[in-house]
């Protein structure tokens, strides 16, 4: 038996669901073949979605037509918006999920969306032919065929469960791993190393006295992650908030050694901003507590999820660690923590379409790409699903794929930072990778995005409809807020700041003033009272951010000028004059693919870039086709 | 250019001509094997040898020293080898011949030797700007400040600076990417106390009356007043007793005559301008026009005007007013009478530019105005005005962020921090993120 789709999604996971919905909006025949299809959706680790970084990111899958912001909105239980008080670019929403609605509310999505269709079954085996994908074979021997396959595998590839001295191989706690796959992979001649992540112990809410912990509730006001979401419906909850003691430190200390992480059993290199209960402790010993968070993993779940204790200790010395914590004397422990070692494939492998540059038709995305969290995964597999969909079908007209740069999106920083400098230690987003942070903000997403999403059409008829009237309403309103100019009496007379330099302003003037907000304009210009309030925030920040907006654009412009300098696939890198051997060893390394990523792997000189410049313009003088480089943004 | 870092350069190291020694450098892949290319057999890492070079006959060209250096531990980071011999143009257009119809052997272009061993991360940029100052450097004030440029003047101060900047802009993003971890209580004091000790090192290094870019650039001296007061009488008198005049430019394409001579060991690059007056005369007019700008960004105008005419003293106060530079008054033509009394004040000379002793009279003050300069005990860091501009950025965008309230934006504040980074970057390499996530994840427990 054989069946035929365009394109193939291996993996239910956040990744594999954002795919697989991407390629079908985009008119692909799609399978999402997966191990357990009651599993879709599922958080394997905190049930959280968004923070700071991240929840910029959920709003950009959201602005492309994807899942993750409308699921976290049926499903959220603890909306926080956080950094509320340092500033629009930086502020990140978030929100503690009921694990059972969102697995249900991405469920619910898949179904409903057309040219789908979901498989249960393992992926043993991929099949090529001359160095192209041509679909998969599952474990138990069907053939199914597609020229794009989009492999999400998560932590499943040749997963390794860690507590303490005891190794069990899976993918998930009680589930099995893609051992075939890994294999097969790694017989590829892909660049294939290992990570690891962990988790906590998962506690029985019933048994925790809530009432001497510290409670967080949710915000007064709930900002939901979707444009599409008129408002959260969901009851909300608080979480509890505990911390360790010396007790806890002792006990850890004094079985340390048991810790797979200690005892030299795991290879896998860890990320550095989730560190173990037993890291934190080793690391940090001046610290005599460390702040632990307690997240019910639902309304109607008693787990709970104790956020800041991860752990790979034996389950004894878990249990006498965790009874030590204030709060959870009594409590029972449902399963207890783990590490998880996995097999990620070098990101360096692939194009900035996620698509592997040695396989034509493959496209990796999430966890396999060495990346960490389901916003992470989730944005990766929007991007490889798009791709794949574009990738067989040869009229489309982003003939070069759908890329966003670091300009356009968080999801463009990420995929330009693995593509380029690759994953030593687990890629998480924080907003200070983003170097256009003022730019890329949580609420502009759609304005930078879903222009883009409707021209390659991953947009889908009811976000188009949302997104015209949106525009439209911003549009007047920026017109309003640039028209009009009022003198400094007119000004001063309303109570309002008033530069002593007589000139004339708009509202948009007056708005870049600290602390000037749009209502208090209303008695000048009543005209502005006409635009809808959900606008109010964001027309605030762009008039308060219009200056440095301004300047970073000069520096926008750079860096898309270098990153318009194409190298060419095969270029002779011994052949560039005035280039020192480390800077060829990291040129043969990277393979970077523009000049702009040249610039930004780690230990390239101004110098070396210069060098290859100077390479390129004089190959591309001696008339093989290649783009004339117009400038570096480097000097010497 | 067709470089290709696969040849042997070479090139004298010394200047042109007759000299007692000369050297002839050697660097890359073959610069070893030199030897066997004038028939000696000897080899040469880490040692120095006195030989006699042969030419394809075998006719003895010069009783030579060979210098060895190994790769990488060599000035350019290559096999390096160098050859001390006699200062005859001959034998060194012997030598350099052989080596040019060797294959696999080429001239170095200008600056290679420098550029490979920056290449090769023998030095820092700053530190190859020391070395090309060296080089090029006139006076000893000049070789005393390339020098410490290319041990470290710089770099040193300005790494500490990078430093400081990179572990300030980490602490910031902390505030922000990891808000809800539990960061120290007093680390914005701390980051506030730290970012004004560090404006005040860069207000104190930019502090310096740009006397390490006079050092380098010279002195700009214009001498400026009206047609006929004796402007080129003084320029020929300054120029014509000092010895050490490097070079002289005739102003063809502008108005302006420039010599560059040495005032207590300081270059000065003095320039003699179009005079002052009225005129319908469209060239002339742009003269004085090129002239106004010279005299604007000067470090001193020489006004010279007649002092042997009534009211001279009234004209040049009326110019003085115009000028943007410090300057002295020379009222010359004292031999002709007039001059006014109050010759005294500073500021004021009065000169017979016909005696050779009213030269060492300006020289005098020329002196005292530059002897503070010669005096200054710490060499200067800034010498360039690439470095200036840079430095003052990041000093302008470190200020503007203490105006900046914490209760509000703090992305705004980071956003300054961002661009002095980047301003520093310039000089010293840029600061990447994963630099940033280092400081925070070895300084602050972050994680759940």
């Amino acid at each position: 038996m054989s069946q035929k789709f365009d394109v193939i999604v291996i993996g239910g996971g956040h990744a594999g669901t954002e795919a697989a919905a991407a390629a079908a909006r985009m008119g692909a025949a799609t399978a999402l073949v997966t191990i357990a299809v009651d599993k879709i959706g599922e958080m394997s680790c905190n049930p959280a979605i968004g923070g700071l970084g991240k929840g910029q990111l959920v709003r950009e899958i959201d602005a492309l037509d994807g899942l993750m912001g409308q699921a976290i909105d049926k499903a959220g239980i603890q909306f926080r918006m956080l950094n509320k008080s340092r500033g629009p670019a930086v502020q990140g929403p978030r929100a503690q999920a009921d694990r059972k609605l969102y697995r249900n509310a991405v469920q619910e999505l898949l179904a409903s969306q057309d040219n789908l269709q979901i498989i249960e079954g393992a992926v043993g085996d991929l099949s090529t032919e001359n160095g192209q994908i041509t679909g998969i074979i599952t474990e138990d021997g069907r053939h199914i065929y597609a020229p794009s396959v989009v492999l999400t595998t998560g932590t499943f590839l040749g997963g390794l469960i860690h507590l303490g001295t005891e190794r069990t191989p899976a993918g998930r706690f009680g589930e099995r791993p893609s051992l075939q796959l890994a294999k097969r992979l790694r017989g590829l001649g892909l660049p294939v190393g290992r990570l690891k992540t962990g988790t906590p112990a998962r506690l029985n809410g019933r048994t925790i006295d809530w009432d001497r912990l510290v409670m967080q509730p949710a915000d007064d006001i709930l900002v939901p992650f979707s444009s599409l979401t008129q408002r959260i419906e969901v009851p909300q909850i608080s979480c509890g908030i505990t911390r360790t003691n010396e007790k806890t430190h002792q006990i850890i200390s004094d079985s340390i050694h048991l810790s797979a992480v200690y005892s030299g059993q795991i290879e896998g290199q860890g990320p550095r901003y989730c560190p173990s209960i037993e890291d934190k402790i080793h690391r940090f010993a001046d610290k005599s507590s460390h702040q632990i968070f307690l997240e019910p993993e639902g309304l109607d779940d008693s787990t709970v999820y104790p956020n800041g204790i991860s752990t790979s200790l034996p389950r004894d010395v878990q249990s006498a660690l965790i009874a030590t914590i204030e709060g959870l004397e009594k409590t029972e422990i449902l399963q207890f923590g783990y590490a998880i070692e996995y097999d990620f494939i070098d990101p360096r492998a692939l194009a900035p379409t996620l698509e592997l540059k040695a396989l034509k038709g493959l496209f990796l995305a999430g966890q396999i790409n060495g990346t960490t969290g389901y916003e992470e995964a989730a944005a990766q597999g929007l991007i490889a699903g798009i791709n794949a969909s574009l990738h067989c079908n040869p009229s489309a007209k982003a003939a070069d794929g759908f890329i966003l740069d670091r300009a356009d999106a968080y999801i463009g920083v990420m995929v330009d930072d693995l593509v380029t400098k690759g994953a030593p230690e687990p890629y998480r987003m924080f907003t200070s990778r983003a170097e256009y942070r003022l730019h890329l903000r949580a609420d502009n997403a759609d304005q930078r995005l879903t222009d883009k999403g409707l021209e390659i059409g991953c947009i889908g008829p009811v976000r188009s409809r949302h997104w015209t009237d949106k525009k439209t309403a911003l549009s007047a309103a920026r017109r309003l807020l640039s028209s009009q100019p009022k003198g400094p009496n007119v000004v001063a007379a309303a109570g309002l700041p008033t530069p002593r330099d007589g000139s004339m302003r708009t509202p948009a003037d007056l708005l870049a003033l600290e602390g000037v907000g749009l209502t208090q304009l209303f008695e000048i210009w009543p005209e502005l009272a006409t635009i809808p309030e959900p606008l109010h925030n964001q027309l605030e920040t762009d008039c308060r951010y219009a200056g440095y907006l301004e300047r970073q654009q000069a520096d926008i412009d750079a860096m898309r000028r270098d990153d318009a300098v194409k190298i060419p696939a095969h270029l002779n890198i011994s052949a560039i004059g005035g280039l020192s051997s480390e800077s060829k060893d990291l040129l043969a390394r990277y393979q970077p693919q523009t000049i702009g990523q040249a610039s930004r792997i780690p230990g390239m000189t101004p110098a070396a870039v210069v060098a290859l410049l100077r390479h390129l313009r004089k190959i591309s003088s001696a008339g093989d086709g290649q783009p004339r480089p117009i400038s570096a943004s480097f000097s010497l | 250019m067709s470089f290709s870092n696969a040849d042997t350069i070479f090139a004298l190291a010394t200047p042109p001509g007759v000299s007692a020694i000369a050297v002839i450098r050697i660097s890359g892949v073959s610069a070893l094997r030199v030897p066997h290319l004038f028939g000696v057999e000897a080899s040469v890492p880490r040692t120095a040898k006195r030989v006699f070079l042969k030419d394809d006959r075998g006719i003895i060209l010069d009783d030579v020293m060979l210098l060895g250096f190994a790769a990488p531990a060599s000035a350019t980071g290559e096999d390096v080898l160098e050859i001390h011999c006699h200062g005859s143009v001959a034998v060194i257009e012997d030598i350099l011949g052989v080596l040019a119809k060797t294959e696999g052997f080429r001239p170095a272009e200008a600056g290679e030797f420098t550029r490979r061993a920056l290449d090769n991360g023998k030095m820092d940029i700053t530190a190859a700007e020391g070395l090309a100052d060296l080089i090029e450097a006139e006076t000893t004030l000049q070789r005393r400040q390339a020098s410490a440029q290319m041990t470290g003047q710089l770099s040193r101060p300005v790494g500490f600076w990078r430093e400081e900047i990179a572990r300030l802009l980490a602490h910031l993003e902390a505030l922000i990417d990891f808000a809800d971890e539990e960061l120290p209580e007093a680390l914005r004091q701390e980051i506030e106390a730290d970012t004004a000790k560090l404006c005040a090192a860069l207000e104190t290094a930019l502090d310096d009356q740009r006397f390490g870019e006079i050092i380098r650039n010279g002195l700009s001296v214009v001498i400026a007043g009206p047609v006929n007061a004796g402007k080129s009488t003084l320029m020929n008198l300054l120029a014509g007793r000092n010895a050490a005049i490097v070079s002289d430019t005739e102003g063809t394409t502008r108005d302006v005559i420039e010599v560059r001579l040495t005032l207590s060991g300081i270059p000065v690059r003095l320039a003699d301008t179009a005079g002052f007056r009225e005129t319908a005369d469209n060239i002339e007019a742009e003269g004085i026009l090129r002239a106004q700008t010279e005299i604007n960004t000067a470090d001193l105008v020489l006004l010279v005007i007649d002092g042997s005419q009534p009211g001279w003293a009234e004209t040049a106060d009326k110019m003085c007013q115009e000028f943007g530079s410090p300057y002295l008054i020379i009222a010359s033509k004292s031999d002709k009478g007039l001059v006014a009394a109050d010759l005294d004040e500073d500021g004021y000379f009065s000169a017979d530019l016909t005696q050779s002793k009213t030269a060492q009279k300006i020289e005098a003050a020329l002196h005292s105005y530059l002897a503070p300069l010669n005096q200054a005990n710490q060499t200067p860091i800034i010498t360039r005005a690439r470095h200036r501009d840079a430095f003052a950025a990041a000093l302008v965008r470190l200020q503007h962020s203490q105006t900046l309230s914490w209760e509000g934006d703090i992305a705004l504040i980071a956003e300054d921090y961002r661009r002095a980074a980047s301003a520093l970057g310039r000089i010293t390499g840029h600061i990447d993120v994963e630099e940033l996530l280092d400081h925070i994840f070895s300084r602050f427990c972050i994680g759940k």
